[in-house]
């Protein structure tokens, strides 16, 4: 720089001195910036006034500690070569690395497994992130996404700052604003929201939630019910098949560790599956330690079925055949469990005999494709390991039309051998969460309001038993204007990523006539992010408190605990912190229901009744910030308690009908079995229910309060009037629905199916940079046979053009959007993608994951190095810009431009195949039909 | 090759630029600001590199917000003002352990969130310089340079290219040349 | 079959012959790449683990390479067959062994530590690489351990293989033999490790291991590999590959303490008729890392060789099934 232009510099410096009230010499006015605490400051001052400080400086502090912290480069070392250049390791890895680390506790949440976790702090900082052994559920393992919780928390792009859109809503042109003034807007809507009475005309919709008391106490004192979450995008028919067979669970946890048998239909355990970690590791003790074998059935080769000791590939939606053609061969060979069918099912061997008469294995082959002989053999080899028998199923049996009944007939066969409830046998626990012992703080009353959006009257299973609710719809619904949103809030969600039909969930989600205000937050700008009006940076899960816990497969319930193992980074918070503010800006009563203090306040007072461990003397909140979690174990694990004998106090004043059921004031209790009183099963019957009349008359609307009161699962729904007008049949009995838009496949169309990558997790994981270097892309899996009548090799280009369900045409046709193209089926969009072939997955199938094709959620997920608009290179500065990883060592960028013909395999951030899928929810239940889609293939080229 | 610095006022209007370039890295602008930029010494400063500040009015502060935020705060394809995220491609890296002993030894008036924020960086710069012109030179200033300051040069450079208005392009390029300035004065590259 | 006696027998009786003849002298130029991987078939084991129950025929395994023609079997075939003329190439770039003698020895303290690996329960989570990666804070495009996946079959009848794979802490450590700036060396129980005060990033390491287990850093230009997580075991806590293993698929401790994981796990598998086996045992590096199941088998012929490192290749989904091996 010359001499005149230095000069320059100075005379704008000697103006700016002290202007800003930044420097030391005007340290006594009032800063510009953050307040200090009162505390710091006035020591500031008071040495200031002493002439110790001058400028803010301790330079005596600096003369003493100078050189150590500071001290760049290392010693030099003889050798007989060159020595280690400027960037030379040294010290690696540091010897010292965990020397005074502290160790916290949390709870992951990269997927819903939430497996227990320790954060190492040192410094302020999170140095690493490992599984806490005293998790009972997860038992100190973390999978490669849990291993990614750094990238998470120590994101470069994360959102540190509140914003507000500026420009049209989608644009994406924001301006920061405060906390206060974003509280102080939101409260302004949704109080006026609330003041006209349009209580339901604010929706909260969840993508992934763990804070479901937070969630609920703001929804309950606000006085909505419009709380929209993603439970139909996942398990919904697997959920309604449990609960029609059990009512007080709609969750199977499998006894596999026990297991001497695993029949798997459709789970992807060893990858995904809700019970992920925990669930798979048990898997492998039963097969490795207790001699278990593993039978999958699953249309694509997961990572499961591969490691599984037999692999069967069944048409897609065909699982159900097979497990009924299994359940035929049982009864026809004698191989079932008598006394327990006899004694604990709502059928006779005989009714079941002649319902499933027609399903031999013969006919399950012409429909499943799968060799009649194997699944006789398999079905007997499975009858003869019972009652350590189990099956197995998830998203691959029951994302389809006929899902629910496809579990319906999976879970049958554990009846039929008599492993239902027992050791190694198919099994389940009423506790979904935290172990009742500990409660929150007084809940305000329940929101009374009504929304088509949270209970739309079509799907009459998905609210009966539980709030599932059908959150594919919900787009749609707005569009048709069958409901509207004055306010909606959306929170660790990426619909627009992981819903179906991404160009209509696009279109809604920037209509602010249908929308009229999206407050979105999230800790990263996404998708959905990307269609807010304000954006709230939201804590990780480093960084925020719950106390958590899960279906255990331990078959007893815990309680689990996430906290801020470091302070929250930026200016990001968590929902706990600011919804009591935003209630208090609301007001009109809302502020009551944060009466209970302070977080923490809130958080000792739930953990309260964790017990004293006689070790450390520690109980409550302290014991759990010690140790993690907590597990009783005096609690047996939950076997068979439908045996269990009723206590005479329970007995007292009860009453017997002739069908044996015990009921108390008219609520039934249990059963009469011989001279025994026992619990039974939370049904009308009191038994396993293959016969379910109840399914049956709730989908044709009529009243079941009786049913509801023996089963004493007295929160069950009755509710005749509210699904007028949209009678379902829903059959009774377990059976096999054919999909009409599988029968007659065209030589051009196959049938799509979806999955989840081991280190992914939907929408949520391909910005972290160690998981999406493993995998970004997702070519579609054909089988090299079906490839070779197309004329495509490996890395060909296809284009896919996905049509509406001709089922769902016929019953649900407000569903049906678009234009009918020569094949006779309507369109919902197109798409080109490579092909890779694979041996794995059956010839009428075609496979694309999800996760992948993000178009916002950083720059990883983009696997763009650099910012296309300025055209100004990221990372390309090799001298300056250090960096070794974020972006400079982004291998996988595709420089290909869109030309397929310049792609490069293994490159790229891959394709959103949600942008394929119609809404599709099963009419039972309400469940998406991920995997039912037919696409029609044409080679690109 | 260094340039001697040794004059008192010299070390003062070092310490009042970095206190401009803290002020403008950490905030937005407000109109009170704009105001400032509109006196005639200040005019005539700035013009002299070539920065020439908008008319002083909410339609100016409102442009800029905008133009700060897409430069600094986000949310998507901007220029993270923090030193880890230069370095080590991450928040939060080592070097905020090392921050956070100089901030110990020098007591700040901002708090960003962030500690290891170009902004705070140049306002502790402001303070040691000005120390240095009254007490002489420890050490202090060259030690905090070097590990400290000397990396937004690029980054200024990077950010100045993302500006979309003239103000921000100008004054993010001029803050780029002091830090190249300044990086021969303390002789380090 | 010999199962697991190459773990339990006493080094010096192992066979070895003297792959350590010295070399030309230092080297400290990069070489080309050498063919010395074209020696020879890799040990592999036969039996198959774990039948399940009931199971009559249709094993997933009944379609896998018969591996019995392929078959080297461990200990004493091996060293016939290995020995002589294996590794000329590698051979050339050692140093004489006055300049690797002292660093080949580790630390007499009583500790040797080893690997064990049971292919069979892993199903590829990639939790050991991140949880590598995380530790050691590797850059992206580099590796220190990888899990290698294959697909095996036709349709319908088609499995999956999965194999984590890092340094197998040779005793017989050739890379040690070829560092000429004599960073490598054993550390505490064996562990192959490098001082980062004198490599120099000459990656000879990298021409020689046999298991392509070294890389050299980007930035840095040091050699790096896995250290067995020492700084970890100077904190009682496991290598962060071993404890986040959601399989319990990956076993390691002292071979000289019959109470650790790792012995336990030998033991273990000895106890159920299961043959372990070693990779590349051939090579005669002695290394410290044992496998159960059949991945080895399959998944030997995608692991790196002298003269590469682990590569993103390895993620590469064209890569996964049979015939498709770099």
């Amino acid at each position: 720089m010359s001499d005149s232009s230095r000069r320059k510099f100075l005379k704008l410096g000697a103006l700016s001195l002290g202007a800003f009230g930044l420097s030391g010499c005007s340290r006594n006015t009032k800063p510009n910036g953050a307040e200090k605490n009162g505390s710091e400051k006035a020591a500031v001052q008071e040495s200031s006034q002493d002439g110790e400080l001058p400028f803010g400086v301790d330079i005596e502090k600096w003369k003493k500690g100078r050189g150590k912290p500071y001290e760049i480069g290392g010693q030099k070392m003889p050798g007989v070569c060159e020595l280690p250049g400027p960037e030379a390791k040294r010290n690696w890895p540091p010897r010292d690395k965990y020397k005074d680390a502290k160790k916290v506790p949390g709870m992951c949440q990269l997927c819903s497994t939430i497996c227990g976790i320790i954060g190492y702090v040192k410094d302020g900082r999170v140095i690493k992130v490992e599984g806490n052994p005293n998790d009972p559920n997860s038992r100190g393992k973390l999978c490669a996404r849990g291993q990614a919780s750094l990238n998470h928390l120590y994101h470069p792009e994360r959102l540190l700052y509140p914003m507000k859109r500026v420009g049209q809503r989608g644009e994406g042109k924001w301006k920061r604003i405060s906390w206060d003034e974003a509280l102080t807007e939101i409260a302004g809507k949704l109080k006026a929201i609330r003041d006209r009475g349009e209580h339901e005309e604010f929706a909260f919709h969840q993508g992934r939630q763990r804070s479901k008391d937070a969630i609920k106490r703001f929804l309950d004192a606000f006085g909505t019910k419009t709380q929209l979450s993603h439970r139909s995008l996942c398990s919904g028919n697997r959920r309604a098949a449990n609960l029609a067979y059990l009512w007080e669970s709609d969750w199977d946890l499998n006894d596999c560790e026990n297991s001497k048998y695993i029949l798997n239909f459709g789970s992807n355990a060893f990858e995904a599956h809700q019970g992920h970690i925990p669930f798979a590791n048990r898997i492998q003790n039963g097969r490795f330690q207790n001699g278990a074998k593993m039978v999958t059935f699953d249309v694509r080769l997961s990572n499961t079925a591969g490691n599984s000791d037999e692999w069967f590939s069944p048409f897609p939606g065909t699982d159900g055949a097979v497990a009924l053609g299994m359940c035929h061969w049982i009864l026809d060979q004698e191989k079932y469990d008598r006394e327990f069918m006899e004694t604990w099912t709502n059928v006779s061997i005989e009714e079941l005999k002649e319902h499933l008469n027609p399903h031999t294995p013969e006919w399950a082959e012409k429909v499943s494709g799968i060799a009649a002989g194997d699944i006789k053999r398999i079905a007997l080899e499975f009858a003869a390991a019972a009652p350590a028998a189990t099956t197995m199923c998830n998203r691959g049996s029951s994302a389809h039309l006929n899902g629910f009944y496809n579990d319906r007939a999976i879970h049958l066969l554990n009846a039929l051998v008599g492993s239902v409830g027992k050791k190694g046998g198919w099994c389940w626990s009423p506790w979904g969460g935290l172990d009742p012992v500990v409660k929150t703080p007084k809940m305000p009353s329940s929101a009374k309001t009504w929304s088509v959006l949270e209970d739309p009257p079509e799907y009459p299973l998905a609210n009966v038993w539980r709030r599932m609710r059908v959150g594919e719809i919900i787009y749609l619904y707005l569009l048709q204007g069958r409901a509207k949103l004055q306010a909606y809030m959306t929170y660790n969600l990426d619909s627009p990523l992981t819903w179906p039909e991404e160009s209509l969930t696009k279109d809604v989600l920037t209509n602010e006539e249908l929308i009229n205000f999206h407050v979105c937050i999230n800790c990263f700008y996404n998708e959905t992010a990307h269609y807010a009006d304000i954006v709230l940076p939201w804590t990780t899960f480093l960084e925020r408190w719950d106390l958590d816990a899960r279906a255990s497969y331990n078959l007893r319930p815990y309680v689990g605990i996430r906290t801020p193992m470091v302070e929250p980074l930026g200016e990001s918070r968590d929902i706990r912190d600011f919804f009591p503010e935003l209630a208090r800006k609301i007001g009109g009563g809302m502020e009551e229901a944060y009466d209970y203090g302070s977080t923490e306040d809130y958080m000792k007072y739930w953990a309260q009744n964790v017990p004293e461990n006689p070790e450390t003397g520690k109980s409550g909140l302290n014991r759990l910030l010690d140790e993690g979690a907590w597990e009783n174990q005096d609690n047996q694990p939950f076997y068979e308690p439908y045996n269990v004998e009723l206590s005479a106090e329970e007995l007292e004043g009860a009453e017997i009908d002739d069908q044996g059921i015990i009921t108390r004031e008219g609520i039934g209790i249990g059963i009469r079995l011989g001279d025994r009183s026992v619990r039974g099963f939370k049904t009308p019957s009191r038994k396993f229910e293959i016969r379910s009349l109840f399914v049956n008359q709730v989908s044709q609307n009529e009243d079941c309060s009786e049913m509801i009161r023996k089963s004493g699962v007295t929160k069950t729904k009755n509710r005749p009037e509210q699904h007028k007008g949209h009678e379902v049949d829903v059959d009774e009995m377990p059976i096999w629905l054919q999909m009409e838009e599988h029968e007659n496949l065209a030589d051009n169309e196959l049938i799509m199916t979806s999955f989840k990558w081991n280190v992914h997790n939907h929408g949520r994981t391909m910005n972290l940079k160690w998981l999406a270097e493993i995998v970004h892309s997702n070519p579609a899996w054909m089988n090299p046979a079906t490839a070779e009548k197309f004329g495509l090799a490996d890395g060909d280009w296809i284009e896919l053009t996905s049509y509406h369900s001709k089922m769902l045409e016929k019953t649900s046709p407000n569903l049906t959007h678009g234009v009918r193209d020569d094949s006779g089926r309507v369109v919902v969009s197109k798409m080109r993608v490579p092909i890779v072939t694979m041996p794995g997955i059956h010839p009428s199938a075609i496979a694309m994951s999800n996760s992948c094709g993000h178009w916002q959620y950083t720059r990883v997920a983009k696997a763009e190095k650099s910012s296309s608009e300025n055209g100004h290179l990221v990372g390309s500065d090799g001298e300056t810009y250090r960096d070794a990883d974020w972006e400079r060592n982004m291998w996988w960028e595709d420089l290909s431009n869109g030309d397929p013909a310049k792609w490069k395999q293994n490159t790229g951030n891959g394709w959103n195949q949600n942008r394929l899928m119609p809404i599709a929810p099963d009419p039972v239940t309400g469940q998406q039909a991920f995997h039912s889609t037919v696409v029609k293939i044409e080679k690109v080229g | 090759m260094a340039i001697r610095v040794d004059d008192a006022s010299d070390l003062k209007a070092r310490a009042g630029l970095y206190e401009l370039y803290s002020r403008l890295l950490l905030e937005e602008l407000d109109l009170e600001t704009l105001q400032l930029f509109q006196q005639e010494r200040w005019k005539d400063a700035l013009r002299e590199i070539e920065v020439h500040p908008p008319e002083p009015n909410p339609v100016s502060v409102e442009i800029l917000a905008i133009d700060y935020c897409s430069i600094f705060i986000g949310p998507k394809d901007y220029c993270p003002p923090y030193q880890s995220v230069w370095q080590s491609g991450q928040l939060q890296g080592q070097v905020v352990d090392s921050m956070r002993d100089f901030l110990d030894v020098v007591q700040t008036v901002s708090r960003p969130p962030i500690e290891d924020h170009a902004g705070l960086q140049f306002e502790v710069m402001a303070q040691v310089l000005q120390h240095e012109s009254e007490f002489g030179s420890q050490g202090l200033a060259d030690s905090f340079f070097r590990n400290h300051v000397s990396w937004t040069e690029a980054m200024l450079g990077r950010a100045s290219a993302m500006a979309e208005t003239g103000f921000y392009q100008t004054v993010l390029l001029s803050a780029a040349r002091f830090i190249g300035c300044e990086k021969q004065v303390f002789g380090s590259s | 079959m010999c199962g697991v006696i190459a773990i339990m027998s006493d080094d010096k009786n192992c066979c070895s012959s003297d792959a350590s003849s010295p070399g030309s002298g230092a080297s400290c130029s990069r070489r080309p790449d050498s063919d010395a991987s074209l020696s020879g078939k890799q040990v592999v084991q036969t039996s198959c683990s774990g039948e399940p129950v009931n199971g009559d025929g249709n094993s997933r395994r009944d379609f896998l390479k018969n591996s019995s023609a392929a078959l080297v079997v461990l200990g004493a075939a091996s060293a016939v067959e290995g020995g002589q003329d294996q590794g000329t190439d590698e051979n050339s770039l050692y140093q004489p062994e006055e300049r690797w003698k002292d660093r080949m020895k580790a630390p007499e303290d009583g500790k040797k530590y080893g690997w064990f690996i049971d292919t069979r329960r892993c199903f590829g989570c990639h939790g050991c690489e991140v949880s590598c990666k995380a530790e050691n804070d590797v850059p992206l495009g580099n590796y220190i351990r990888q899990t290698f996946y294959k697909d095996v079959g036709d349709y319908p009848k088609v499995s999956r293989m999965f194999m984590p794979m890092a340094c197998q802490h040779c005793e017989d450590a050739p890379c040690i033999k070829a560092c000429p700036c004599g960073a490598l060396h054993k550390g505490s129980g064996g562990t192959v490790a490098i001082d980062y005060n004198t490599c120099c990033g000459h990656a000879t390491c990298v021409e020689v291991c046999p298991y392509g287990a070294i890389y050299i850093d980007p930035v840095a230009n040091q050699a790096v590999k896995c250290h067995n997580c020492y700084h970890r075991l100077d904190e009682e806590m496991e290598p962060a590959c071993a404890n986040t293993c959601p399989a319990d698929a990956i076993y390691f401790g002292d071979l000289n303490d019959e109470d650790s994981k790792v012995s336990k796990a030998l033991r273990e598998a000895s106890e159920n008729g299961l043959e372990t086996t070693q990779l590349r045992a051939e090579k005669e590096t002695r290394p410290r890392m044992w496998f159960v199941g059949q991945a080895p088998v399959e998944i030997e012929e995608r692991v790196p060789k002298e003269g590469q490192s682990y590569s993103p290749e390895a993620y590469n989904i064209f890569n996964w099934k049979e015939g498709q091996d770099v």
